[in-house]
């Protein structure tokens, strides 16, 4: 509990929606991308977030106060994990390089996984949730303010 | 009485009374926390008299905000400096909220130095 807590606990939300939006940008650029240095066509990329604690194994009577969780930490990025179940679009072009050359798919060309609507859905959320972390900064220092107007 | 905040026992010296006759007697704050006993030498019973002696003066807390102070506002100058330079190191977010938190913490300090050159003022001010 300290001064700018719940400030630093905003900023850790600002940063995680900063880079879920770089992820949903990547995506979004390698929509048509058929080739990949791992192989295959481009599969989109998810951030999994969890939230941030500092649990101590074992708390005591004189566990320190920094390692008590409080309100909480906010929040910080696990992983950006590739989706690999969602299958990829497939086009039939058979005069593409990467056309699948034999089986009963032979013409077609298996484009990335990313579904473009699904994406800016993802995208206003980030942007929405950016602002609600913006809305919170300000409000503590509005509180922040309003509290050194006290007896003044 | 001890003050739960700041763990200073508040008594008298002269045996507590609040008569009149009393009154020359000086605030006498004993240090009952055992995180504040590791503070200084003389620790049983370490008498703050006015600003600048002990550790949780109020001298010393300013000194210790002013600190804390000017720690943010070289952050801040930093990331400005930063983000001016290598705008791709530094989110953007973290530039303008370490300015809010150096101007907010400048606020404060600013406040409590006002209010403490106030009382100083109405104190010289008694007649």
């Amino acid at each position: 509990m300290g001064l700018f807590s719940s400030i630093n606990i905003a900023t850790s939300g600002l940063s995680a929606q900063r880079l879920r939006q770089n992820v949903i940008s990547n995506n979004l650029a390698n929509v048509n991308s058929t080739r990949t240095p791992e192989g295959g066509p481009f599969k989109r990329s998810r951030v999994i977030f969890t939230a941030k604690t500092e649990d101590p194994y074992w708390r005591g009577p004189f566990t320190p106060r920094s390692m008590d969780n409080g309100g909480g930490r906010g929040v910080e990025v696990n992983s950006v994990e590739k989706d690999t179940d969602t299958p990829g679009r497939l086009v039939y072009e058979p005069t593409h390089p990467d056309a699948i050359k034999t089986g009963d798919r032979a013409g077609y060309v298996e484009y990335s996984n990313v579904n473009v609507v699904s994406e800016m859905t993802d995208l206003i959320a980030s942007e929405r949730a950016y602002q609600a972390n913006t809305q919170i900064v300000n409000t503590a220092k509005s509180m922040f303010e309003m509290a050194l107007q006290i007896g003044s | 009485m001890v003050n739960p905040a700041t763990g200073f026992n508040i008594e008298r010296i002269g045996g507590g009374r609040y008569a009149t006759s009393t009154r020359t007697s000086t605030l006498n704050l004993v240090r009952t926390n055992p995180v504040h006993l590791q503070g200084t030498g003389d620790a049983e019973r370490d008498v703050i008299n006015g600003v600048g002696k002990g550790d949780a003066s109020f001298g010393n807390m300013l000194l210790s905000q002013l600190d804390s102070t000017s720690m943010l506002e070289a952050k801040s100058e930093q990331l400005a400096t930063q983000f001016m330079v290598d705008p791709e190191s530094v989110n953007e977010h973290d530039v303008t909220i370490a300015s809010t938190q150096a101007t907010l913490a400048i606020n404060m300090t600013t406040t409590i130095v006002n209010k403490a050159v106030e009382a100083y003022k109405s104190i010289m001010s008694l007649s």
